[in-house]
């Protein structure tokens, strides 16, 4: 009577472990393997805190927000000005200080984004829900206008940053080469994931989100008004891919105006894997399509980014909902 | 023909007058003029697509009213968001039962009780009649049979005391045995005084617990009054397909009935 609850888990995770197999079988060298794989999972920690706002939007009210790249340029570029002012403790020899520098950047930038992300809602999103076509253009336009106007503040120019110094650099783990700041966001990532984890399962607000995703007119007859949570929600959302931002124009080094509309693509692919709406979806999904891009640029460096396609073009025929596909009841 | 839902009442519960429902370009309820007695039980009843379940999504707010009025007690509801209209004391199984298949048995329940806290009492009383939901509290409630799925969405509905609940097909494909279960639970709320509306086919069930009958044809109601004037009269019995098959098996009402309350 009782089906495992388990079993929709076994075959993404198990894929999900299959990939960095079968690499290591085409690599063939364990040290250069491991540097690798700690690189696609720092690059899918940094995906999934970007993607899984954007999911859980697209899960909840159906809308397509096209501009989520905003935010994360706009978070990179909060943090790009806060490490710039922080220039002690970027530059202390004390760890302490140099992960408070990295949080004061973050915090900053989480804010930012989510007060814009409020302003996206208010201003952009909700005069078109129920319209895909409208959620398109005029979510992608008002990114084109953020975007454009973080170009007149602060320059067309490349800007460089630098990591905290006692994250630069790298460790020797098995003969394996690794930079510490990999390590260090998925140290970040995981924490984000639980927390994450804890507010969806243990809190009425998490409830109301999970339920929402598969039926929003009963939580909506159940009395919660449904258009406030997914303001909160877009708030956060933004407010991750801000958080995102400043994670990865730090692993990058540099930033311009374009590092979000860059990174939406692969967010996008990210969350057609994983199925939209599903928070699990957007974890694997976003490990898989890092891994596998850090193997590929490795073996076959000029089909790296056809691979990603290629990834969820056969996921997608496999699964067409994504990997954890949800049922709505509509 | 006499307009309908004019039965002088004593306190009116819930009253739709000259309600219009449009869903794209079909014109779904044409003019529903009901009311419902305060604290009393009401089959709305009709063959398929007579606009029954339209009706109760309409009062929810979960489909617009084109034109016309729903007030509650005086109070007009026509307007306001689904999730105002609820909490002014509706309690609603829709048609599809709307379990949140990913979430556990009880952290549907606790998303139901909308105070914030379960209370335990009237949990313990809920598993009475629904033994299941306790066996599989901390299951997803996908995982779930048909009839467990409406029990679960039944006890939602009645987790706390709610001024009216709105019923769509309760008893729809479920066995005879829970069936009773239900019938027993709405007959407790009833007596806590709760105000039913009951979308049902199930003649049985209707009868058991229905005082008032509002039979609804083409998006129009065609009768309302009393359970009495509608079997002591065939004609409409025949409206409702369902009811007039079981009218010849000619069922006794249940000892003890109330007669004559309006």
């Amino acid at each position: 009577m009782r089906p495992s609850i388990t079993n929709e888990w076994v075959r993404p995770v198990g894929l999900l472990l299959a990939v960095p197999a079968l690499a290591l079988t085409c690599i063939w060298s364990p040290a250069t393997w491991l540097t690798l794989t700690f690189a696609g999972l720092a690059s899918g920690i940094m995906l999934f805190i970007m993607a899984s706002g954007l999911s859980m939007i697209f899960g909840l009210m159906d809308v397509l927000n096209f501009g989520h790249g905003a935010f994360i340029t706009i978070g990179a570029y909060t943090g790009w000005v806060v490490l710039g002012l922080l220039g002690g403790p970027v530059s202390s020899t004390h760890l302490s200080l140099n992960v408070l520098s990295i949080v004061a950047a973050s915090g900053l930038a989480i804010l930012c984004a989510g007060l814009l992300g409020l302003l996206f809602e208010r201003v952009v999103v909700r005069k078109v829900y129920g319209d895909h076509l409208k959620q398109i253009l005029i979510t992608l336009g008002g990114a084109i206008v953020i975007e454009q106007l973080v170009m007149m503040i602060w320059g067309p120019q490349e800007k460089t940053l630098g990591l905290p110094v006692r994250l630069s650099g790298t460790l020797s783990i098995a003969g394996a080469t690794i930079e510490r700041y990999r390590v260090f966001v998925i140290v970040i990532g995981l924490a984000v994931l639980v927390a994450m984890h804890l507010v969806l399962t243990r809190t009425r607000l998490g409830l109301i989100v999970r339920a929402g995703v598969q039926d929003r007119e009963m939580v909506e007859a159940l009395g919660y008004r449904i258009d406030r949570v997914f303001v909160l929600v877009f708030m956060a959302g933004a407010g991750l891919a801000g958080f995102g931002g400043v994670l990865w124009a730090l692993s990058e080094g540099s930033l311009n105006s374009a590092i979000g509309s860059r990174t939406l693509v692969l967010i996008l692919i990210v969350i057609m894997i994983g199925g939209p709406g599903s928070i699990a979806g957007t974890f694997v999904a976003s490990l898989l399509v890092a891994l596998m891009g850090s193997y590929m640029a490795y073996l076959a460096p000029k089909v790296a980014l056809a691979s990603t396609v290629l990834l969820m073009v056969s996921i997608l025929m496999w699964r067409p909902g994504g990997l954890f596909a949800q049922e709505k009841e509509r | 023909m006499p307009a309908p839902g004019t039965v002088e009442m004593k306190e009116t519960a819930l009253a739709l007058t000259d309600v219009h429902t449009h869903i794209g370009q079909f014109h779904i309820l044409q003019g529903v003029t009901f009311a419902i007695r305060k604290g009393g039980v009401t089959a709305l009843v009709g063959r398929n697509g007579a606009g029954k379940t339209t009706t109760l999504r309409t009062i929810m707010g979960l489909w617009r009213a084109s034109r016309g009025a729903i007030t509650l007690q005086d109070r007009l509801i026509t307007a306001l968001p689904t999730a105002e209209i609820a909490r002014l004391g509706f309690g609603y199984v829709p048609e599809n039962m709307g379990i949140f298949g990913k979430l556990t048995v009880r952290e549907n329940m606790i998303l139901a009780a909308r105070s914030g806290r379960l209370d335990r009492d009237r949990l313990a009383r809920l598993f009475g009649y629904f033994p299941p939901l306790e066996q599989f509290w901390n299951l997803s409630a996908g995982h779930l049979s048909g009839g467990q799925k409406q029990m679960l969405s039944i006890a939602r509905a009645i987790i706390e005391p709610r001024q009216i609940l709105l019923m769509d097909e309760p008893t729809k494909g479920v066995a005879p045995g829970i069936i009773d279960a239900i019938v027993e639970a709405f007959r407790d709320c009833h007596r806590e005084g709760a105000t039913i509306l009951l979308v049902e086919q199930n003649y049985d069930v209707a009868l058991a617990l229905a005082e008032d009958v509002v039979l609804m044809d083409g998006g129009s109601v065609k009768f309302a009054g009393t359970m009495e004037t509608f079997r002591s009269d065939p004609k409409l019995g025949e409206s409702a397909l369902g009811f007039a098959a079981a009218r010849d098996l000619n069922i006794p009402p249940p000892p003890g009935r109330p007669v004559e309350r309006i």
